[in-house]
């Protein structure tokens, strides 16, 4: 537990720091390079948003701004009825 | 000096921005905390409890890389928050409790924070800070996570996979249970606070940068590993960071994490637990090697969601390991070996997600070492309550004008029954624990 900190663990400078931030970045760029669009954006579980499969009175998916018909949403993973309902509702134009 | 700073952290944030948004390449909507909102075009209510508390959306929402979409924003992805509060403590302060600040009866504006981040593509976003502190006059980075995040199937099961880039260990967790993002989510900068702390609880925040990967296993079961590298000296002057009295990391330091969260319904529970260890430099004196800690914790979360009424239980407890032979041989600590314990646990209710009411226990102990904690009595040992109760008019939607804007409007009072060791005379100057307790007006802004 004692002893001088060897050369490997001397601390991170400036040029280190933007390094790390342009690894990071890198990294993301090589992922989408090769995933292309076909990488989407990871979405909310139906549980998360308490999805449900019958409308809460007028509020409906085929209302809402997120839904993209026929069978999906922005926001929510898996097939999304048009008169389902989530917690994340909002209505066309409000979004 | 001020401004070398300023510019340095822009530029820092800029640089960030700037090479993920290069990643993008094609252009995109701009993105944008309110930034976040607008970002997703959904309310504060969607994903904060009572801000910063998240709900599960909220948790999945960072875990998957601040990436989500779905509002209509098109300008820039920036947000502010605001920090003004009131300090009153039941006996004033000797000597005041920073400079430019009487003794007692203390207005500041805490902190004035700019964000930026979300999401920059599909899978990369981020969560970056910059603040301006009044009460220590000094600008710099704060809180910043980057990450990668992306989802894939194995067989039946779904793995969120990412990488995280932060600057604190705890930055990136999700829950509200541990150090970055636990409650009390505000307290005032100029009310007494104890001497001691496990290394756990934000001690390298902002000194460091770490580099992590994490999974979150059919929406059930979360694992972390991340390692730590200390930033040189001078890259934390320009960044803004007070560097007097660190003991920085030696090495790489890991942090782990796991948590489980199964769901029943209307009910969140998380199980987890968490650990953190380092070698140390102690206050930068390397001529005797170097210390050591293990902290290694459990905590819990229990969330109900219903709607009008939310309940959160929140509890995380720390156990520190402590091997301070090196600091004994340069005199900063009596004892070879010391050991802390922490508890914070906190219960909420809250109505509509517009008014909360907390209660919360907070207390460390640990034996005792008069040099090293600096104490009159020798013992790390403090402990109290924290009570408070706020006001959010703007969970479900700002005015019109402003949809965006949000208050978290709150009254918050700290019951010291024992401070640095003992709940009377405590300093040797007949200071008593009670003396510290302290009431707390805010009116934390973000827009």
């Amino acid at each position: 537990m004692t002893g001088k900190p060897s050369s490997r663990s001397a601390p991170l400078s400036r040029r280190a720091l933007l390094q790390a931030a342009a690894g990071v970045g890198g990294a993301a760029l090589i992922f989408e390079a090769n995933g292309g669009s076909a990488v989407a954006a990871p979405k909310l579980s139906q549980k998360v948003v308490a999805y449900q499969d019958h409308p809460d009175g007028d509020k409906r998916c085929s209302k809402c701004a997120q839904f993209q018909p026929p069978s999906a949403c922005k926001l929510v993973d898996g097939t999304i009825s048009p008169d389902g309902y989530c917690r994340f509702f909002v209505p066309v134009g409000r979004a | 000096m001020r401004y070398c700073r300023l510019l340095a952290a822009v530029l820092f944030s800029a640089a960030l921005v700037g090479a993920a948004g290069f990643v993008g390449l094609a252009p995109r909507p701009a993105v944008s905390l309110p930034l976040y909102a607008r970002q997703t075009g959904q309310p504060c209510a969607n994903c904060h409890t009572a801000f910063w508390e998240l709900t599960p959306a909220g948790r999945r929402f960072k875990i998957a890389g601040y990436t989500m979409g779905g509002g209509d924003w098109n300008g820039p992805p920036l947000a502010v928050t605001l920090q003004p509060g009131y300090t009153h403590t039941q006996v004033g302060q000797e000597p005041a409790p920073a400079p430019h600040f009487g003794p007692n009866n203390n207005f500041a504006m805490q902190q004035v924070s700019l964000f930026t981040g979300g999401r920059f593509t599909d899978n990369l976003g981020a969560f970056i800070q910059t603040t301006y502190d009044s009460v220590a006059r000094r600008f710099g980075w704060d809180q910043a996570d980057i990450r990668y995040a992306d989802t894939v199937k194995i067989g039946d099961h779904s793995l969120l996979w990412g990488l995280t880039l932060n600057n604190n260990p705890t930055v990136q967790d999700p829950w509200n249970t541990l150090p970055a993002w636990r409650f009390p989510y505000i307290f005032s900068e100029l009310m007494p606070q104890p001497a001691a702390k496990t290394f756990f609880d934000q001690t390298y925040a902002q000194q460091v940068l770490g580099l992590g990967a994490y999974g979150f296993l059919d929406d059930l079961l979360y694992f972390e590993l991340t390692g730590y590298r200390p930033l040189s000296t001078n890259t934390q002057l320009v960044l803004g960071v007070d560097t007097t009295g660190q003991s920085p990391i030696s090495g790489i330091a890991p942090y782990w994490r796991v948590a489980f969260e199964p769901n029943f319904g209307n009910n969140w529970l998380e199980l987890g637990t968490f650990g953190f260890a380092a070698n140390v430099v102690p206050l930068r004196m390397s001529g005797a090697g170097t210390d050591s800690f293990t902290d290694i914790g459990f905590d819990t979360q229990y969330q109900y969601i219903g709607d009008p009424h939310i309940v959160t239980f929140r509890a995380a407890w720390v156990h520190e390991n402590h091997n301070t032979s090196a600091s004994q041989t340069l005199g900063l600590a009596d004892n070879s070996h010391d050991t802390l314990r922490s508890l914070n646990a906190s219960l909420s209710y809250i109505y509509d997600q517009t008014w909360s009411l907390t209660a919360g226990r907070v207390s460390i102990g640990g034996n005792a070492d008069a040099t090293l904690y600096g104490t009159f009595t020798g013992s790390p040992n403090s402990a109290g309550w924290i009570t408070e109760i706020a006001y959010l008019p703007f969970m479900h939607g700002g005015p019109g004008f402003w949809p965006w804007l949000n208050f978290r409007i709150g009254l918050q009072y700290t019951f010291f029954n024992k401070f640095d060791g003992a709940s009377t005379n405590f300093n040797g100057m007949g200071r008593n624990a009670h003396n510290n307790n302290t009431i707390f007006a805010y009116i934390w802004t973000a827009f």
